[in-house]
Parts: C-alpha cells; sequence; structure tokens
C-alpha cells in the first residue's frame, strides 16, 4: 500500500489537513514505546487505497525530543512513498528550516503552504513559483486546511509524487569549506559501509556532525570515531561548534530563499498601520479616540448585552425555579427549609451572577477585539504620557482597562509590570476601576431615582472611580513610593488586522468559562452562607421561617448600620446590602430584593405553565433578546451622537415597545421609600468605592500578601465612607437633601 | 562570526531580556528570520523566552490581552540555578 505522510512544526495545521484528507477513517494510538500520539488514516486516490500517517510536530530533525526523533526514525525506516511537508505561511522561516532537513535527507517531498489567509492578512505575499523554483522545483501547494481550500490540488500532487512523476533537483544549502569537506570525507565513509547505504549519505554525514548521539545503534563505531574527529578539526579551525556552523548555514540559506520568494508590505515605506496610527497614536488625538472607543466599549458592554442579560435573567427567575419547586415538591420537600436553601439561596444567588454571563461576554468581545485589531498596544502607548505624570508606567493602563470588566483578572494582569512598585500601586488603583458587577446596582438606582438621567449617574460613577484612582495614585508615588524610578515603556505595535474570529472567540471562551466556573464554587458557597444568616432567628421565630430584619443577618446588619448614618443610609437594610457585596457585586441586588421586598423576585406568584410553555418562552424570548441586541449595537450610534448639545437623533426600537423603564417596580418602591436622591447618590459611591468583592481580596493577598491587602481593605473602606458623607453632608448643605 | 553566534553574544553583554525588535535592530538582521534563529537557541536552551513575572505559569497566557500586547522578549538562560522562581499560577487559569 502507498504510504504518504504529513510532517511539520506544531501548530503548523499538520492535523487539520490530516483531518479533511482522512475523516472519519483513522485511528489514534501511541507510537511504539513513547507516549506520543500516532495518527494514522486511509484515503482512496485515484483507485488506490492510501496510508496516511500524521508525524508528531518537529521544529528539526535533530532529536531534541521525543517527537523529532519519531519523525526521523519515521523517514528513515518507513520509506513513504511521499512527505507532505506542511508549512505555515505565516511563519515561513521558522518552517523551511525542517524542509530544508527533509531535502538533505532526498524525502520524496512537497510543502503544503497552509495558513496562506493568515499570511496575506499579515501582508506576507509568498510568490509560490519563486519559492518552488529554490526549492528545486517540489510542488508547493497554497492552502487554507480549516476551510479544506487547496485540498483536491494536495491530493493531485501526493498522487504525482508518490508515482515518482516529479522530478525535484537536490538543494543543500551551502555549509562552508570546513563543513563541507569534512561532509565529504565522512561520505566516502558511510558509502563504503554496505550496511548504511539505505541512508542518504550526505544527511547522515551532517547529523554526525551534528553530533547526534542516538544515531550510535545505526552506525558502527569506526564512523563514530572519524565523525568525532571532524567534528574536533572544525572547531580547531573555525572556533565554533559544528552543529551551530550548521545552523546557521542553513538559516542563512533560508534568509536568501525568503527574500527572494516572499514579499512583504511592511518593508515599502509607510504601510496600512503606519497610515492609521498617524491618527490612532498621535499624541492628542489618539487620546480622543482612546476616549470615544472606551464611550463605545461600555455602551456596547451595558446596553447591547442588556436584551439577553433579561433573557436569562427571565429563564432563571422563571423556569429553572419553578422546575427545582416542582421538582422538590415531588419529592415531598415543597414549602420545606430546602426548597428555601435551593430556591432563595443557591438559585437566586448563583442564578443572580450568571444573569451577568452576557455582559461579561459583552465585554470580553470588545476587549478581544480592540487586542486582536492590534489597537491595545496603541491605547497603551497613548495613555503613557498620562500614567507617567501620575508616576506609573504606561502599561499600568492594560491591568486597569481590564478591571472595568472585572478586578480579578485586572490584578493578575499587573504581573505584566516588572517593577514591584508599579504592580502594587497599579493593583491598588484598579480596585477602583468600577467592575461590571457594580453596574446594576448604578443602574437600579439610577432608574429608581432618576429615571431618564439615569445614564448621568452611572457615567459620573465610572468617572469618580478614576478620578479617586488619580488621587490615590498620586498619594502613593509622592509618599510611599517616593524612590521609585520610572521605568523607560517599551511596547511593540503589531499591524492591524482583521480580528480573527477563532481568536477572539477563544478569549472571550476562556474568560467567560472562568466567569462561569467561579459561580459554580466561590458565589455557590457565598449564598448559601447568606441564606443561613437569613435563616437563622435571633430571637423569637423559626429556622428559615423569620423575617430578613430578626435574622441573624438583620442583627448584624443593626451593628454596622450606625456608622452608615452621617452618609444618608443609616438603616440596617443598606448595611446588610453592603455586606453581602463583600462576597460579591453581583450579590447586593440580591440581597436588596431579599431584605427590602421580604422576598426574592422569584417568589412572586406568577401564573402556572406547563413544560412546553416554559420552553417556548425560552426559545421566544431569545429570539427577542437576539433582535433587541441587534437594535442596541444599531443604537450606539444615535446614543453616540446625542451626547452632542442640541442633537436628537432618534433611536431605533426594532419591537415598537414602550420603554421597559418600570421593570424592578417592587424593589425601585421599596428603595424610594428607604433613600432620599442625595442618600443613594451617597450609597451608590460607598459601592464603587468600599472594599472590592472577596476574589479581588484574595488575589490581592495571593499576589502582594497579606499587609498590603489589609492596607488596600483598610483604605477603599476609608476612602468609601469619607467620599460618601462628603456626597451627602455636602449635598445637605447645598440644600439637596 | 555566525549569526548565531552574535545572537547569543548580544545577551551575554547584558542583564536585561531582549525583544526581538532591539536584537535585529543591533545585529540588523531581517526580524523573522532573527525569530527563527532565536527559536534554535531556545530549542538548546541556550536562551529563554522572558514571560513576566507570574504569568509563565498561566495557561492563558496565548489569550491574555495585556500579555500578548507586550513584545516577546529573551534573556540568556543561565541553568536552572539562576531561573526566577515560579510564582503560583494566575488565578485566571483556575
Amino acid at each position: 500500500m502507498v504510504t504518504i505522510c504529513l510532517a511539520g512544526n506544531p501548530n503548523a495545521g499538520k492535523s487539520t489537513i490530516f483531518n479533511a484528507l482522512t475523516g472519519a477513517r483513522q485511528h489514534v494510538g501511541n507510537w511504539p514505546g513513547k507516549t506520543v500520539e500516532k495518527k494514522e488514516g486511509r484515503l482512496w486516490l485515484d483507485g488506490q487505497e492510501i496510508a496516511v500517517v500524521d508525524l508528531p510536530g518537529a521544529y528539526s530533525l535533530s532529536a531534541f525530543s521525543a517527537e523529532e526523533t519519531i519523525t526521523r526514525d519515521f523517514l528513515l525506516d518507513a520509506q513513504p512513498d511521499a512527505v507532505v511537508a506542511v508549512v505555515d505561511a505565516a511563519n515561513l522561516e521558522r518552517n523551511l528550516y525542517l524542509v530544508l532537513q527533509l531535502l538533505e535527507m532526498r524525502v520524496p517531498l512537497m510543502i503544503a503552504l497552509n495558513m496562506s489567509d493568515v499570511a496575506e492578512s499579515r501582508q506576507i505575499h509568498i510568490h509560490r513559483e519563486r519559492l518552488a523554483e529554490r526549492l528545486g522545483g517540489l510542488p508547493v501547494i497554497s492552502m487554507i486546511g480549516s476551510r479544506e481550500i487547496g485540498l483536491d490540488a494536495l491530493k493531485e500532487a501526493m498522487v504525482q509524487v508518490a508515482r515518482r512523476r516529479v522530478k525535484a533537483a537536490p538543494v543543500y544549502a551551502d555549509l562552508g569549506p570546513a563543513v563541507e569537506s569534512e561532509i565529504a570525507a565522512l561520505c566516502s565513509l558511510i558509502e563504503a559501509d554496505a550496511n548504511l547505504r539505505l541512508y542518504p549519505a550526505r544527511w547522515l554525514a551532517i547529523k554526525l556532525l551534528e553530533g547526534e548521539d542516538d544515531l550510535g545503534t545505526r552506525i558502527g563505531p569506526a564512523l563514530a570515531a572519524a565523525a568525532a574527529a571532524a567534528r574536533d578539526r572544525i572547531a580547531a579551525e573555525t572556533g565554533e561548534d559544528a552543529d551551530t556552523l550548521i545552523a546557521d548555514a542553513r538559516y542563512r540559506f533560508l534568509g536568501g530563499i525568503v527574500s527572494y520568494a516572499v514579499t512583504r508590505a511592511a518593508a515599502d515605506g509607510l504601510t496600512f498601520s503606519d497610515r492609521i496610527d498617524r491618527v490612532l497614536a498621535h499624541r492628542r488625538w489618539g487620546v480622543l479616540v482612546f476616549l470615544a472607543l472606551m464611550w463605545v466599549v461600555f455602551q456596547f458592554t451595558a446596553n447591547v448585552s442588556a436584551p439577553l442579560l433579561d433573557w436569562v435573567d427571565g429563564i432563571i427567575a422563571g423556569p429553572v425555579t419553578r422546575w427545582a419547586a416542582a421538582l422538590l415538591g415531588v419529592v415531598g420537600l415543597g414549602g420545606s427549609w430546602v426548597e428555601s436553601l435551593v430556591v432563595d439561596g443557591i438559585i437566586a444567588g448563583v442564578g443572580g451572577v450568571l444573569v451577568f454571563v452576557p455582559v461579561l461576554f459583552s465585554l470580553y468581545v470588545a476587549l478581544a477585539v480592540l487586542e486582536d485589531s492590534g489597537y491595545m498596544a496603541r491605547a497603551a502607548l497613548v495613555m503613557d504620557r498620562f500614567m507617567q505624570r501620575l508616576g506609573l508606567h504606561g502599561k499600568s493602563f492594560l491591568p486597569m482597562l481590564v478591571g472595568f470588566g472585572c478586578n480579578v483578572p485586572g490584578i493578575y494582569a499587573t504581573r505584566t509590570l516588572e517593577n514591584p512598585d508599579d504592580r502594587k500601586i497599579t493593583a491598588f488603583l484598579t480596585t477602583f476601576m468600577s467592575c461590571g458587577a457594580r453596574l446594576p446596582v448604578y443602574v437600579v438606582f439610577g432608574s429608581a431615582f432618576f429615571g431618564a438621567a439615569s445614564g448621568g449617574l452611572v457615567f459620573g460613577l465610572y468617572a469618580l472611580g478614576v478620578g479617586v484612582a488619580v488621587l490615590t495614585s498620586l498619594l502613593l508615588t509622592r509618599l510611599v513610593f517616593r524612590s521609585k524610578t520610572a521605568a523607560p515603556f517599551v511596547i511593540e505595535l503589531p499591524p492591524y488586522r482583521l480580528p480573527n474570529p477563532k481568536t477572539v472567540g477563544l478569549y472571550v471562551w476562556s474568560n467567560t468559562a472562568r466567569f462561569i466556573h467561579n459561580a459554580g464554587t466561590v458565589i455557590l458557597a457565598a449564598s448559601v452562607v447568606i441564606w443561613l444568616l437569613l435563616a437563622i432567628p435571633v430571637g423569637t421565630g423559626q429556622f428559615a421561617n423569620v423575617a430578613p430584619g430578626d435574622s441573624l443577618f438583620g442583627a448584624t446588619s443593626r451593628v454596622i448600620a450606625p456608622a452608615l448614618a452621617p452618609a444618608g443610609f443609616g438603616q440596617w437594610e443598606a448595611a446588610s446590602s453592603l455586606m453581602a457585596g463583600f462576597v460579591a457585586k453581583e450579590v447586593v441586588i440580591a440581597s436588596m430584593n431579599q431584605v427590602y421586598t421580604g422576598a426574592d423576585e422569584a417568589d412572586e406568584p406568577e401564573p402556572p405553565s406547563t413544560l412546553g410553555e416554559d420552553l417556548a418562552g425560552i426559545v421566544t424570548g431569545l429570539g427577542e433578546a437576539v433582535v433587541l441586541t441587534g437594535q442596541e449595537i444599531v443604537n450606539i450610534v444615535p446614543r453616540t451622537l446625542n451626547i452632542i448639545p442640541g442633537l436628537n437623533v432618534p433611536e431605533a426600537n426594532f419591537l415598537g415597545r414602550a420603554d421597559d423603564a418600570g421593570s424592578d417596580s417592587a424593589l425601585q418602591s421599596a428603595l424610594r421609600a428607604a433613600f432620599t436622591p442625595l442618600a443613594a447618590v451617597a450609597f451608590n459611591v460607598f459601592i464603587l468605592l468600599y472594599v472590592p468583592c472577596m476574589a479581588t481580596v484574595a488575589a490581592m493577598r495571593q499576589e502582594f500578601g497579606a499587609r498590603w491587602m489589609l492596607a488596600q481593605v483598610a483604605y477603599t473602606l476609608v476612602v468609601a465612607w469619607l467620599a460618601a458623607v462628603l456626597v451627602y453632608q455636602g449635598g445637605l448643605l447645598l440644600g439637596l437633601g | 562570526m555566525t549569526i548565531l553566534r552574535q545572537i547569543l553574544e548580544t545577551f551575554e553583554q547584558t542583564d536585561e531580556p531582549l525583544s526581538l525588535t532591539q536584537v535585529a535592530r543591533r545585529l540588523e538582521v531581517e526580524p523573522h528570520l532573527l525569530e527563527a534563529m532565536m527559536a534554535y537557541w531556545v530549542r538548546k536552551g541556550a536562551i529563554r523566552e522572558v514571560t513576566t513575572s507570574g504569568c509563565a505559569a498561566c495557561s492563558l497566557k496565548h489569550n491574555c490581552a495585556p500579555l500578548l500586547t507586550l513584545p516577546r522578549r529573551y534573556e540568556r538562560a543561565t541553568g536552572s540555578a539562576d531561573a526566577p522562581p515560579t510564582p503560583p499560577p494566575c488565578a485566571c487559569a483556575r
């Protein structure tokens, strides 16, 4: 049977092409004596069955790793009828190093120039004919393996190569006089040895000069000794290892091939990226563009995700809660404390976090698009001057930007800073960046007290967070870290490109999955604890049947509440929500629902529905959410334009619905009764600035130790209290109360 | 002297990690070719890529927006005794 193998660097797309060639007709096992995966498949071509072997990814045939040894030994021992060298077109130099060694080995070779779309997107244009010419006339097939483009041409070339119909000229790198003379001498010895006639003499001589020790089983002691002596002579003559001389000559040879066969746009004057950077990386315009883009990102995060958020919220508060209650009813636990724990504790708590998955998904999509397009590096560059004024490094901007999504990855992102002081200060400031989880609190209070002007409250709070971070930075760099020297900011600006959906998808998935995972662990535990605190009566009452105010949660909150009175929200209910917010800011609203309205929204009576009606409702709701998401994307434009005074561009309304600002009315009514507008603002200021969530505090401790964590907790508490009191008392003095 | 040796000597002359662009400028070598040549020394264990601080152990480092924005930097590998201690893995990876 004809055997064809695929060889190439790791990540060159070999497996993709292997799968496209063999489909389901493949077998996966291990290479004998190794834990390296061996994939074999079958393919019918030109009326003939062909065995296809996917060799392990290898950078060379120099036995640096098990993968390289397997590849080398397979090519030597199995003598395949054709070898397809799968080459990543976007990383040609690195990939051709292996190709050159395959050429030295004189295997029946062809080149699959894979991922040619990626190369083109990076403005790397490969002249295929020129490349083929410099590789001795080998077939060179341009491919996009993931889309099976070029697959038929590859199959045709495989048949031609396997049937020896391709006449390729030998191609060798000139390895220099010292090495070449020793190769010639070794070749004479190899060709004289009948046992070694299987091996290409030049290839074996080069391998021996490279000092490939594991070839010892294939060669005799005399040849090994001759090779060792040759290596010594080369080292003495040139002052360099033969191994390095050979590799260097190969790279120079490859450099010549690539400069002949490849055109890179970057080499020719101003590139497309350079032209864009005249504006986007400009000292002044760049900042304006950055602010505009951040506006769009916040619009995208807060508004575009809202319909899907409502959809998920509806599922969790509706069908999921009903199904759980019904299921517990079936097993005889309906109305018991177990039902309360599951419905009011776990589903309300974990569900309360999961409803924010669309928000974070949107944020990560926006960040991934900005990153993969190459913009993020420009943002760091234009913000460098501002950060330097704060005594910080330009790179500090990136963790703070990440902090707007979630403070936890923001804290870990400080690892990208070299200076330990920069890291500490940046992490300290990152907690003042209003994370996505605080946004729902602003939205609920904003719509309850300020109606259509709630956007102003939200924007003001975000700005206040940045302002407090600026002041804190000045304080820390002038009082605490005075000896800190500013390191130069070096950043490489990658070329702009259209974001790759796969890269964006991977980034979004990995980050969102982490959030969901946390919801199933930390938030689950916290929800159970809060439920327990609300279920345990103090004084009168029964377990799980006690008014929130008479529970342990209520009693504990009453201890703290008086300290908050100067800020205008000295009720135990507000204090309890702030305590719950330490676990996760997402819990604030869920907690308020329970303590202010006496029950979670999920407990509100709803008309009974069948399973089929629930499922139909979920599907219909998803359809509406998708339509409304499109509407919100469109509305970014009018909302952005409407910032300009005097402009009032109408917003799209795809479903023709009236504004649903009246939702959450039970909680909002309770809040209006409990807070004055001024106290509501002060409360939100406190939410913005006080201790970040438990996960962020844990991240601070892991990264910077308990002392820095405690300092941060104390500082945020003091700043939050002072700011809230200042807002409330100042407002009263100005007659705003 | 071979370019490969010059690359190694460039790293021996400094204690600071160097980016690909910095080395390419010093040696006047085309960056793409240089990157391939650096891979040779990385495979041999003479040079290592520097992943800032704790990010080395993070499984998300190839998708981390802040990290990807930074230039890839390399330093001379002077053996395990001099290798920086590996900090705990980034919680992003969990």
